[in-house]
């Protein structure tokens, strides 16, 4: 490695003798192959011996080691310094847990839950502790992953919704489903009533699964869960609501099919029917149910659209035709109704001849680019933040109304985190002029769900629940002193605008679409 | 200072102590029993058990072949009852296992899967992949954390044991949250605090093996047997200091490689090659260093493990674990890859002296798995051993303890003596005002050990390391904690820890110069031979009024006589 390297730590340090808080600054000579955890033993060896953190195994199975690395929970021992290098590496206790000290926060309400799961197999008989109890290999395979959960707390660190009490939480409803899914376990019935209730609380944001050391699929297996309490009936009003809506009007808002894009041919989109239409020059233009219907998202989802054709983009739509991509459902664990309408979907798009799709909403972004059976079509899909920020870029849209904002970003997770479209829409705002951009603290790969996803939007009212996510958002926004929360995703819109009218706090701030963010400033050249 | 009664505490929430809680549960739910442990269960050392659990399951093994292998594995240290005993039920505690729902690996017919490990001459490792000792812990936890007559009282630190005429009283602990001692009045004890490899440097142990309960014992006077006994396993990982390779790895089809690419086993063991028992390979890697056909890192010396001919898709599948610590740890992709690998410090056959019942020499104080010696692996334990024997007896020891707390009531605990415990620990230690620093002296401690009492040993460099060791233990009076706090001070649980390894050292050294003869693990340069006529005895330490005594055991044989080990 030739000349030493010394990395800058920057440790949060809490005194519960005295009730204090304090950043230190630590400096640790880098060698090959240090882990996170190997620079804390450094400095409590070398240079403060009153650090306090857990370890043990130091190889990733004992849980211990789990802190909050530059705003991700990782495991201190997993994790190479040379891989979360920055000018300074910032390290914090885990989130929603109660601080004990320095970097050690209560586990115990944490472990205790654990039992109520009844983590051991339940069977009609009990058993005589005789004769193994046969598994084929594949059913095995089926709860091997969910299996490998070491109780590390990272993924309730990362979930936006574990502050919530009523919410069981990512470990403990993937330690669950580990047992409704085993072959060898008959108590099913008895497991389901410990999250009939719960298992809706979850936004599906996957920051679990993405933050995960054992690569526990825990969003994965809430959905399974989903699907076993809808095979025996156990869902919220809302729910069956919204999955009705989604079988007869093919939206969960219940609202009209016929209603469906309506907007759009006011504003010059061309309806696909039998004419043809050039893939080469024409775009699909898949609208998303939330901004048919919702008045907001109309309103955004038109400036969106004004945007696009001022850049030039020829666009096309499936009008009423068009049925939701199937995402809700699916997250709702309603597989046969996924397939349903994306069957619809896939057969409009495949007859159309169209390959290239601009979306409005993340979710149908992800659904169409990654999900069978739209997979087979092998779709160029985009979502519009990269188109606007592609037609910017290429001098084809250029914002020049001066408006003189303070703006942070919200991302959304389906097109954040999970599919990894940070820079765009960070682009597109610093592109407008008089726009000043502001990060907030947990951003990108760190960013915090709206609370709105995997059904969440519906199920408000009728699932008991505490604090809610996309309050805690705006607060952090506040925080910024910003004028604009600008976000790409109807979800995220609804969510984030009740939050502020909720917390009563319009007067100090908005939340925008970054599509209207672009469509206000170029109002004068249209 | 509070109290808290209970009719069994147990020491340790590892394999052993949760087998034995639940045990002590089963028997009977009127008993009300403490698990006492300084970390949350599932973070115990036993998680990072990969290979696997042995057992005889199947047509075609017997009993008396897993006891022979087991025996002549021991270099026939062990004692014979105590093996037969622990062979007949071993299958059992698989099988329970399987019905709380562990996840085993499973053969075709959907039966538990079982595979070789090292000096066992048939498949009878059951495993799951190699993740066995994580799910094996997830599901007594599970168990026993669903009990209502178990309380667990996580991360409390036990710091040493209540006797008097030879009779348990009860234990002092330290709520490691609060930082405030207590007083456990307990009719029963049960140890299971694990093994001690943490006096290495180079070793496998968790952190947290640091032999908290053996030390406790011996300075309660109970005897400590074939403490020089230690296990160095052939694959530990060199650029992570010693994180283990599983044996389970040689077992799927895994080669030793010398630098001329030599599988240099074949000169060592030529029938059993890799797989011969860990005491054989590791030496036969240190020698291939020692003569020059080692690698050379900048983390020093090493042997590679050839995993790349098994394919990306066989890791995947048997050795999830290892792929993802070579990732982790050491940037490796075993499929392309050559594992760096060396003898790591891993096991303590020696421990605690108990008999088959788990009962030691003070009554009602049990002790069971790594930190007990019951004497069933001698001088060299076998891969998947160690797992079962947790398991065994554990149950043996929750039984035993249960048994004994319904026939005995509480008594009182000499309070003189957590008085002066109390002082030990709070003025000796976390008050004192001294010059000399715990990772210093650690650090000091561990390399002695490497040093003077690796694989290969003799009377100079014992007698070196057991004069620098009571150097250090000199030194530690003058010890200081930089944190004057109470609440979870991990730098004064890191100076009784580092207290306890160094009596752990000293009895490791002190036995070791005891042994004149090469058996095992126990290799003296200067005895080079294994000397049956003097040395078919157990080593026993005391620790006294006086200073360190020590006592010899016979072994007991029952069917196989001594004869020479081959591989
Ligand atoms: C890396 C590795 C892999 C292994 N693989 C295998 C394998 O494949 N098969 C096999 O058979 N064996 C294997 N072994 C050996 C085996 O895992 C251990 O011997 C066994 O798990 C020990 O279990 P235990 O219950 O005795 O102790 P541990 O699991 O070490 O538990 C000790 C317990 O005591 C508690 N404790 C300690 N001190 C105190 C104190 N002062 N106060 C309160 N609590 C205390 C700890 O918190 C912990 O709960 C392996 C060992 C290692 C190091
Ligand atoms: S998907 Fe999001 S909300 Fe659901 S459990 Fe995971 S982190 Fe929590
Ligand atoms: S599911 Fe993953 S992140 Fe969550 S506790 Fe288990 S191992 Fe940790
Ligand atoms: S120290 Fe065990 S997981 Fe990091």
């Amino acid at each position: 490695m030739g000349k030493r390297e010394t990395v800058r730590f920057k440790i949060k340090r809490f005194n519960p003798e005295k009730e204090t808080f304090k950043e230190l600054i630590y400096y640790v000579p880098l060698q090959k192959g240090m882990t996170v955890l190997d620079a804390l033993n450094y400095i409590k060896d070398k240079v403060d011996g009153t650090l306090s953190y857990r370890f043990s195994c130091r190889m990733g199975i004992c849980g211990s080691c789990a802190v909050q690395v530059n705003g991700k929970p990782v495991l201190a021992c997993c994790t190479q310094v040379a891989d979360v290098m920055k000018k300074e590496i910032i390290i914090e206790p885990l989130p929603n847990f109660p601080l004990i000290k320095d970097l050690v926060v209560d586990f115990s309400f944490f472990m205790n839950k654990y039992k109520n799961l009844k983590p051991f197999l339940l069977r009609k008989k009990p058993a005589t502790f005789e004769k193994e109890i046969p598994q084929t290999v594949n059913e095995h395979s089926r709860i091997w992953s969910y299996s490998l959960c070491i109780k590390c707390g990272i993924c309730f660190a990362a979930c936006p919704t574990s502050p919530d009490e009523n919410f069981l939480g990512p470990t403990h409803l993937s330690t669950l489903y580990r047992f409704m899914a085993d072959s060898r376990d008959q108590g099913l019935k008895e497991r389901l009533v410990i999250c009939q209730e719960n298992a809706w609380l979850c936004t599906q944001c996957s920051s679990c699964n993405l933050t995960c050391p054992k690569e526990v699929e825990i969003a994965e297996s809430i959905v399974e869960i989903r699907k076993l309490l809808t095979e025996e009936g156990k869902l919220p009003r809302s729910i069956i609501k919204v999955l009705l809506s989604l079988r007869n009007n093919y939206n969960p808002w219940g609202f009209s099919s016929t209603e469906r894009n309506k907007f759009l041919m006011e504003l010059g989109v061309k309806p696909i029917k039998d004419m043809f239409l050039n893939p080469e020059e024409n775009h699909l233009f898949f609208t998303c149910c939330t901004a048919s219907y919702d008045q907001r998202c109309k309103e955004a989802a038109e400036k969106i659209v004004k945007s696009l054709r001022a850049g030039g983009l020829a666009l096309a739509s499936f009008e009423n035709m068009e049925w939701c991509c199937g995402d809700s459902a699916s997250k709702l664990g309603e597989k046969g109704l996924y397939e349903y309408l994306a069957e619809h979907n896939f057969n409009l798009i495949k007859n159309s001849g169209l390959r290239k799709v601009v979306t409005i909403s993340p979710h149908c972004y992800d659904t169409l680019k990654k999900k069978e059976p739209y997979k087979r079509l092998g779709l160029k899909v985009k979502h519009y933040t990269e188109v606007l920020a592609e037609l910017i870029d290429k001098g084809e849209l250029i914002p020049q109304q001066e408006n003189k904002l303070k703006v942070t970003y919200h991302d959304p997770c389906y097109l954040g985190k999970i599919n990894k479209v940070f820079e765009e829409p960070r682009k597109i705002i610093k592109s407008l002029p008089g726009a000043e951009f502001v990060e907030m603290e947990r951003n990108r790969e760190n960013s915090f769900c709206c609370g709105g996803g995997g059904g969440r939007l519906w199920s408000e009212e009728s699932v008991p629940h505490g604090e809610r996510p996309s309050m805690e958002r705006i607060k952090e926004a506040i925080k910024l002193g910003v004028d604009v929360v600008a976000t790409a995703c109807p979800f995220c819109l609804i969510m984030l605008s009740d939050a502020v009218k909720t917390m009563g706090v319009e007067e100090k701030i908005k939340v925008e679409d970054i599509g209207s963010l672009v469509y206000e400033s170029l109002k004068k050249n249209p | 200072m509070e109290k808290i009664s209970c009719d069994i505490a147990i020491v340790g929430a590892g394999i052993a102590g949760l087998r034995a809680a639940i045990a002590a549960s089963n028997f009977n739910k009127k008993i009300n029993i403490a698990v006492i442990s300084k970390t949350f269960p599932v973070r115990s050392h036993s998680v990072c058990a990969q290979g696997g659990t042995a057992a005889v399951l199947r047509r075609g093994d017997s009993f008396d072949l897993h006891a022979w292998d087991t025996v002549k594995g021991s270099d026939f240290l062990a004692d014979q009852d105590v093996v037969e005993f622990f062979v007949k039920k071993a299958p059992k505690q698989v099988i329970f296992l399987d019905c709380l729902g562990m996840p085993w690996s499973r053969d075709e017919e959907g039966l538990i899967a079982q595979k070789r490990f090292g000096g066992h001459s048939f498949s009878r490792g059951c495993f799951a992949a190699d993740y066995t000792g994580l799910h094996e812990m997830h599901t007594l936890y599970g168990k026993a954390s669903a009990l209502e007559n178990i309380t667990f009282y996580n991360e409390w630190f036990a710091t040493s044991l209540l006797t008097e005429e030879g009779k348990i009283k009860g234990l002092t602990v330290i709520n490691i949250k609060t930082g405030e001692m207590h007083l456990f009045k307990a009719k029963a004890v049960i140890l299971a605090t694990g093994g001690f490899m943490r006096v290495y440097s180079f070793t496998s142990h968790s952190h947290t093996a640091t032999g908290d309960g053996v030390a406790i014992a011996y300075r309660a006077g109970v005897p400590l047997k074939d403490m020089e006994m230690t296990q160095f396993h052939p694959t530990g990982l060199v650029p992570a200091d010693g994180v283990l390779i599983t044996e389970g790895a040689r077992s799927e089809g895994g080669f030793l490689l010398n630098n001329k690419g030599e599988r240099f086993m074949g000169k060592y063991a030529p029938e059993m090659m890799e797989l011969a028992p860990r005491d054989v390979v590791a030496r036969a890697e240190w020698t291939e260093i020692m003569e020059k056909r080692g690698f050379s890192s900048s983390f020093g010396k090493y042997i590679a493990l050839d995993l790349r001919h098994l394919g990306e898709e066989k890791i995947k599948e048997k050795l999830p674990f290892i792929k993802e610590i070579c990732r982790k740890l050491a940037g490796l992709n075993p499929a392309n890859d050559l594992i760096p690998v060396k003898p790591t410090a891993h096991y303590s056959m020696g421990g605690i002296h108990v008999n088959v019942k788990t009962e030691t020499e003070v009554r009602g104080l049990y002790a069971a798995g790594e930190c007990s010696c019951l004497s069933l692996h001698g001088a060299n334990r076998l891969g998947t051993n160690s797992t079962a024997e947790c398991l065994v007896f554990g149950e043996v020891a929750g039984v035993e303890a249960a048994k004994y707390a319904l026939k005995h009531d509480f008594s009182e605990a000499p309070l003189d003596k957590v008085k002066s415990e109390e002082e030990r620990v709070f003025d000796g230690i976390l008050g004192k005002e001294g010059f000399e620093k715990v990772p210093e002296i650690r650090k000091e401690m561990r390399e002695t050990m490497n040093e003077n009492c690796w694989l290969f040993r003799n009377e100079e460099g014992l007698k070196k390391g057991l004069k620098k060791i009571r150097e250090l233990k000199e030194r530690f009076k003058h010890v200081a904690v930089e944190d004057k706090g109470k609440i979870f001070n991990t730098g004064l649980i890191a100076a009784l820890e580092l207290d306890f390894m160094l009596d752990i050292a000293e009895t490791i050294l002190t036995s070791a110069l005891l042994r004149k003869e090469s058996r095992g693990a126990h290799v003296r340069v200067d005895y080079p031979e294994r000397n049956d006529k003097e040395w078919l005895v157990h080593t026993l330490i005391y620790c006294s009024k006086e200073g360190l005594k020590f006592n010899f055991l016979p072994v007991t044989i029952t069917k196989w006589k001594p004869v020479a080990r081959k591989y």
